[in-house]
């Protein structure tokens, strides 16, 4: 009975906030989406139609859609490295003599890979632009390796979704990384130990042990990525303006041209799908990260 | 293990200082910044009943928030009409006393020299006062005055080499000449130094304010010690004051006391406290050792070694925000009250404004009238000033996104529609920049119709200029307060050739048809030179066929005149060119027609300078021509009405406001009258002694105030032009970035349209 | 054999670390960068001109003048800076108040709706900010704080992503202990402030750091919210940086990423160390 009760007295502060600051406007956002512009008239799944009949939606919505898909398995494999590699050199260290200063050096690698994420978009705008601008480094880097001349806009041209997809890699690596650390961090040794005396290779310890080890922190690791995900709309902003390639048109592109000209109900329409597919998605998957307790 | 306990713990050690070195640097960020916290709170408390009442429409404040200073006009004598200011100083038992001179229109030399004194609360010419017969007889041009506190009167002045003099004015009429050498050209330099100001003190000390520091000299006239202050190269300066012992002033961006016993540096005083522009800002003190701060936005007070600045009067109700005047002398009077004397843009003439705290008036105005605009705008801030001193129980709250030139964001326009879209807002909007197009769709927008219509049936209205914002069922949204235009100029040939993108292309002078300049702003003036050919006006989109052929147009004429995406810095030497754009690409260019560089000018009329050198190009060349580019004008100072304005009455009137005789008379370089009798008065005054002039390289031009012919063949060109043009911001930046690559000579006019319309079919199909 | 794959470890892991220090080196050589060096090589990048970019990762004659010219000369950057600590500190506060205990109740206790609930989290959290702003604005008009530091600081308070983290971070306290405590008869907030706390500590610090870099770099909100300019936090001082002050954009970049950077370099160790303890008593 005293457990009934309880957890809701110790949700009720923020759960109270939430629905006053997120909730509500969620619930008017919904409202909205049914409504003209200016919130004065019902207009049914006007909207709605509107959206989905709309070219810029649909480009946008698949250039999206193609961000996550290369750029979340991307980022998390890079960062998997990462944190194998770190977790693999510090382990060495540990094992061999020289233990306390390789400690330190691993300290450094971690710290600095995390580094990025605390970077405001705003104050790296500028050294991009150095390295990726027609007369940048990048280009005068490539002009003398192969001879020829470089002059690719990069932030530009087609090549801006790698660019793209680049500045979000570097922003995101270490933060998934040092989830990927505490995941792989609580693999206990001992079981890494045993495969070895089983005969078990690199790959069968990866696949067996480290692997199934880190289920939990995939799903955490990877709805965190599509959060940070729609924050690359920032660089993207800063770096090659409203209008950018069409490559890298996305949702919060049209978003932000949408709010501009009010057309609040397109935005808001567009928002009650999306959120409609997140939840879609979320049941399929059996909420993600919303582990079973296991005892 | 021991060892990597201790590194650790070493590393903590070093964390916890960095640790502190921050909230060292936060603490005191934040303890200077607490320290101007309190005013900063009473401001902003102020600012927000202001804010809420129209938002909210509860108009009327708090009950008991009785008492500020009013305003009233003093009138001043008939005679001063035709003289020009020179000084308004408190002189012998602290009596009020303003200096003026009559001037020989072009040279500004002085003839005669006045003062009024203050008596029985009328001013009075002084026919006793000796100083002009003294001055007259020395060949002196009086620039200054001044009222030693040891009791004396004291004159400054040129010769007629420009060369400075001081004088005490002696009792009987002499004048005695003080710091003989001081002035003196240099060795070297052609003409000495002309100070801003001086000041003497109880023990005869002279305090001399330069550019960059005030030279303090004993009364033998021996050089003591110089004291810093920021640099002023304003002739009136008084950024800065002496007491009997300390001289106050700005220094580094603080305000800097000063003792004048060493000309040591006592205290620094911040001042962010103190709103608007902290550039032309006067000091004064209050006779207790507090500071009193004037600027347009009003006057701000602080006790000595305070730090708190209280806002005494708020310069946006009165004639202290108006920007067609400018402050000339400050100075309190017996009871707290405050004197000021502004002048108007023209050489002679002044007007005197009496602020005395009335317990009577409201604190606040009751009602408040928000005006937005992206950008900060001399018209409106005109007709604000106007406004409120005709309706006192009105406050005109003027916001902007963006202060001192910084760029406006998408982020700004996004804020403010958040505003709109909660049937919030300012109850005046200014559109330049903004969404209209899209405000008037979703309805954001009042009609205001009435108010154009009566405008238009007033007769009063150029209303050729207006007729083009009427919609297709007859409402109006928006208004125009001003209108700039370009007028080309060249040989009917040459201005023939701008009646169409082809033939443009075609021509074929001796020289190219315009000047050299970069591509953007190249693209931008076709654009709208060629608005109505170019652009579909409902969507400001463009065909294909009509994008390739304006891209080559421009390149044909970018090839004949050498234009650059960019241009390097001896380039810009070289050709007197420069990278930096303006909106709609006229850059003045009748200077390089004249210079034979090219076989036609334009410049964008929107003031009075620009048809100064227009004119005496013509002049210049006999066979030259004026002509408008078809109909085009270019609308600025957009109004409309936020359709849930708490004040529509009111806001209506502020409209009038705007197009009234009285706003629109005022040239504030931001575009023409759309007044037509504010035109027409314009078209008659005659400005002696008006003259600009430029120059670069070896070339140079200047000019005088056009005659009356010129004037009336403007008018009535302006009077003809019926089409406004706003190009969409958003397609031209398309156009601008997408073909940067074709005009560097790496893509082809079809990759680089494909690559615009790409940009645009997303534009659109938003 | 081991030696040589520490090594080739090594050496890659520098190899990626060096993609994040040459950017920032460029960028803190061009803060002390005299203004005519800073036009000499960046003439390009600035917007100012074409010209070929002449990289450095130090200056030729370093100045502290842009950083001057910041520090003494714009007291307007002091004022912005001292707004963003005003309005983040306190969300960061309320943020810990709120989200740590209904993080709690998410990760270790059995309730009806549960599921429904942290799922709902989830999709908020997911939400971009355009979406809801002009909704945000009616209720925070509704309630009378706009244009106050207030209307920052409280619809962070309650953001749904800090609460997310915080379970995932609870969920790995030891379901052992905390029953334990109970048998030894620990009341409901013995076990949250003297387990869950500590152990869970870890994801508390990383929510918070996250918010805080978050909150930090806000752009939309302030312009939104905000009228009055004196309230405005330093994270808009740099897009209002006007052409004619481009020397003095590097500083002011340096400056505005300085307090993050600091704060994240100054807990990292616990942060981490936290983030692994966690992990371990899984």
């Amino acid at each position: 009975m005293r457990r009934k009760i309880v957890p809701w007295l110790f949700l009720a502060p923020s759960l109270g906030g939430v629905i006053l600051f997120t909730g509500l406007p969620f619930l008017d956002v919904v409202k909205r989406s049914f409504q003209d512009a200016m919130g004065t008239r019902f207009v049914g799944m006007d909207n709605y139609r509107a959206v989905l009949a709309n070219s810029a939606f649909r480009l946008a919505a698949g250039n999206t859609v193609r961000f996550l898909a290369v750029c979340i398995p991307l980022l998390m494999t890079v960062s998997f490295t990462a944190a194998l590699l770190i977790s693999a050199g510090s382990n060495i260290g540990r094992e061999s003599k020289g233990a306390a200063d390789t400690g330190d050096r691993y300290s450094v690698f971690r710290t600095t890979l995390v580094l990025p994420m605390t970077i405001p978009a705003a104050s790296m705008v500028l050294v991009w632009k150095i390295l990726l601008c027609p007369d940048g480094v990048l280009n005068q880097f490539l002009s003398g390796a192969s001879g020829r001349t470089w002059q690719v806009d990069w932030a530009f041209s087609r090549w801006a979704f790698p660019v793209l997809t680049a500045t979000y890699l570097w922003k995101n690596t270490g933060y998934d990384m040092i989830l990927w650390l505490a995941g792989l961090q609580g693999i206990s040794g001992e079981l890494y130990e045993a495969a070895k005396m089983d005969g078990a290779g690199v790959f069968a310890r990866m696949w067996y042990i480290t692997l199934p080890g880190l289920k939990g922190t995939f799903g955490l690791v990877g709805i965190l990525s599509v959060v940070n995900s729609f924050r690359v709309y920032r660089e993207a902003y800063l770096l090659a303006g409203s209008y950018p390639d069409a490559s890298i048109y996305l949702i919060p592109h049209l978003f932000a041209h949408w709010f501009l000209d009010l057309d609040i109900q397109k935005m808001t329409a567009a928002a009650a799908m999306m959120t409609a597919i997140a939840l879609i998605l979320a049941v399929i998957m059996g909420m993600p990260g919303m582990k079973r307790r296991k005892r | 293990m021991k060892i990597l306990k201790d590194n650790s713990r070493n590393r903590l050690m070093r964390r916890a200082a960095w640790g502190l070195a921050i909230c060292l640097t936060v603490s005191a960020i934040g303890g200077c910044a607490k320290k101007t916290g309190p005013s900063e709170d009473s401001m902003g408390g102020e600012s927000q009943t202001e804010a809420r009442s129209p938002v909210s429409g509860q108009n009327e404040t708090e009950p008991g928030a009785m008492g500020r200073y009013g305003e009233t006009k003093v009138q001043l004598p008939q005679s001063i009409e035709e003289q020009s200011f020179i000084q308004f100083i408190r002189g012998k038992e602290g009596g009020m006393e303003l200096y003026t001179a009559d001037r020989v229109p072009d040279t500004g030399k002085v003839l005669e020299a006045y003062r009024y004194v203050y008596q029985d609360g009328s001013w009075q010419q002084d026919q006793g006062w000796a100083g002009n017969q003294a001055l007259k007889d020395l060949e002196i041009d009086l620039m200054h005055v001044a009222f030693g506190m040891d009791g004396n009167y004291y004159a400054g002045g040129t010769d007629r080499d420009y060369s400075y003099h001081l004088f005490r004015m002696e009792a009987d009429g002499s004048a005695q000449e003080l710091l003989k050498d001081e002035f003196k050209p240099k060795n070297g330099e052609r003409y000495g130094l002309i100070p801003a100001k001086f000041e003497v003190l109880e023990d005869g000390r002279i305090a001399v304010y330069n550019y960059s520091e005030v030279v303090l000299y004993d009364a033998s006239g021996k050089r003591l010690f110089a004291m810093a202050k920021d640099f002023s190269g304003d002739t009136g300066d008084s950024r800065g004051f002496c007491t009997d012992d300390e001289f106050i002033t700005v220094y580094e961006g603080q305000i800097a006391r000063y003792s004048l016993q060493d000309g040591s540096i006592v205290e620094n005083i911040d001042y962010s406290g103190i709103q608007g522009s902290r550039e032309d800002v006067k000091l004064l003190g209050d006779g207790s050792g507090g500071i009193y701060a004037v600027n347009e936005t009003g006057v701000s007070h602080s006790n000595k070694g305070g730090t708190l600045w209280e806002i005494l009067i708020d310069g946006t109700l009165n004639h202290l925000g108006m920007r067609s005047l400018a402050l000339r002398g400050f100075l309190e009077g017996d009871n707290g009250d405050f004197y000021g004397v502004f002048t108007g843009r023209g050489t002679t003439g002044m007007e005197m404004f009496h602020y005395e705290y009335d317990p009577d008036l409201e604190a606040v105005p009751p009602l408040t009238l928000t005006v937005y605009s992206l950008e900060d705008n001399s018209t409106v801030r005109q007709a604000a000033s106007l406004f409120q001193s005709e309706h006192p129980e009105v406050r005109v709250e003027v916001r902007t996104a963006v202060e001192n030139g910084g760029t406006v964001t998408e982020e700004m326009v996004q804020g403010l529609n958040t505003e709109l879209l909660s049937g919030k807002g300012a109850d005046i909007l200014i559109l330049d920049g903004l969404p209209a197009r899209s405000y008037i769709e979703k309805g954001i927008l009042m009609d205001i119709r009435e108010v154009a219509e009566e405008a238009k049936d007033s007769g009063e209205m150029l209303n050729n200029l207006l007729d083009g914002f009427k919609e297709e069922d007859g409402a109006v949204y928006q208004i125009p307060a001003r209108a700039a235009f370009p007028l080309l100029i060249g040989e009917q040939e040459a201005l023939q050739a701008y009646f169409s993108l082809e033939t443009m292309a075609k021509y074929q002078g001796e020289e190219p048809l315009m000047g050299i300049e970069n591509y953007e702003n190249l693209l931008r003036k076709v654009a709208h030179l060629r608005y109505e050919e170019l652009f579909d006006q409902e969507s400001g989109a463009i065909e294909r066929d009509k994008l390739i052929q304006y891209l080559e147009t421009v390149k044909i004429i970018g090839d004949a005149n050498g234009s650059k995406t960019v241009f390097s810095e001896e380039e810009g030497e070289r050709y007197f060119v420069s990278n930096s754009v303006l909106p709609n690409g006229i850059l003045s260019s009748a200077a390089e027609y004249d210079r034979g560089v090219c076989s036609s000018g334009i410049e964008c009329l929107d003031g009075y300078w620009e048809l100064c050198i227009a004119a005496e190009v013509r002049n210049r060349h006999p066979e030259s021509k004026f002509m408008t580019a078809g109909k085009i004008y270019l609308p600025s100072v957009m109004a409309g009405i936020n359709s849930s304005a708490a004040n529509k009455e009111e806001a209506e009137q502020f409209i009038r406001c705007l197009l009234s005789y009285d706003v629109q008379k005022e040239d504030l370089s931001d575009g023409f009258p759309v007044n037509k009798r504010a035109l027409q008065s314009w078209v008659e005054t005659e400005r002696e002694g008006y003259s600009v002039g430029m120059g670069y390289g070896d070339y140079s031009i200047s000019a005088q105030w056009p005659g009356v012919q010129v004037r009336q063949e403007i008018m009535d060109m302006l009077k003809e032009l019926t089409v406004p043009v706003t190009v969409d911001e958003t397609v031209m930046k398309m156009i601008v970035e997408g073909s940067r690559d074709y005009y560097d000579g790496k893509e082809s006019v079809n990759q680089a349209a494909d690559g615009i319309m790409r940009k645009l079919s997303i534009y659109l199909s938003e | 054999m081991m030696r040589k794959r520490r090594t080739a470890i090594t050496i890659t892991l520098f190899a990626a670390c060096l993609l994040v220090w040459l950017p920032l080196l460029v960028m803190a050589a061009a803060v002390l960068m005299p203004e005519d060096e800073l036009y000499w090589r960046y003439l390009s990048p600035l917007g100012l001109g074409q010209d070929r970019v002449r990289a450095a990762l130090l200056p030729s004659y370093p100045s502290l003048d842009s950083l001057l010219e910041l520090l003494v000369r714009s007291p307007g950057f002091f004022k912005m800076f001292w707004n963003s600590c005003i309005q983040v500190f306190p969300m960061l506060l309320g943020q810990l108040a709120a989200a740590a205990p209904a993080a709690w109740a998410l990760a270790k206790f059995q309730f009806p709706g549960k599921r429904q609930l942290f799922g709902a989290y989830v999709v908020l959290m997911v939400l971009p900010f355009q979406v809801t702003q002009v909704s945000d604005y009616l209720v925070l008009d509704r309630l009378g704080i706009l244009d106050s530091h207030l209307a920052l600081i409280m619809p962070g308070i309650w953001s749904a992503l800090p609460v997310y983290i915080m379970t995932k971070s609870f969920e790995t306290v030891p379901e052992a202990l905390v029953e334990a405590a109970y048998l030894d008869g620990a009341g409901e907030l013995y076990a949250f402030f003297h387990i869950g706390v500590p152990l869970g500590y870890p994801g508390i610090a990383t929510a918070l750091m996250l918010s805080f870099v978050d909150r930090w770099n806000a752009l939309e909100q302030p312009v939104t919210y905000l009228k009055d300019r004196t309230l405005w936090p330093v994270s808009l001082y740099l897009p209002d940086i006007a052409r004619d002050k481009a020397s003095v954009a590097f500083a002011a970049a340096l400056i505005t990423c300085l307090l993050p950077v600091l704060t994240y370099l100054n807990c990292q160790e616990e942060l981490e160390q936290g983030v692994a303890a966690s992990g371990v008593k899984q």
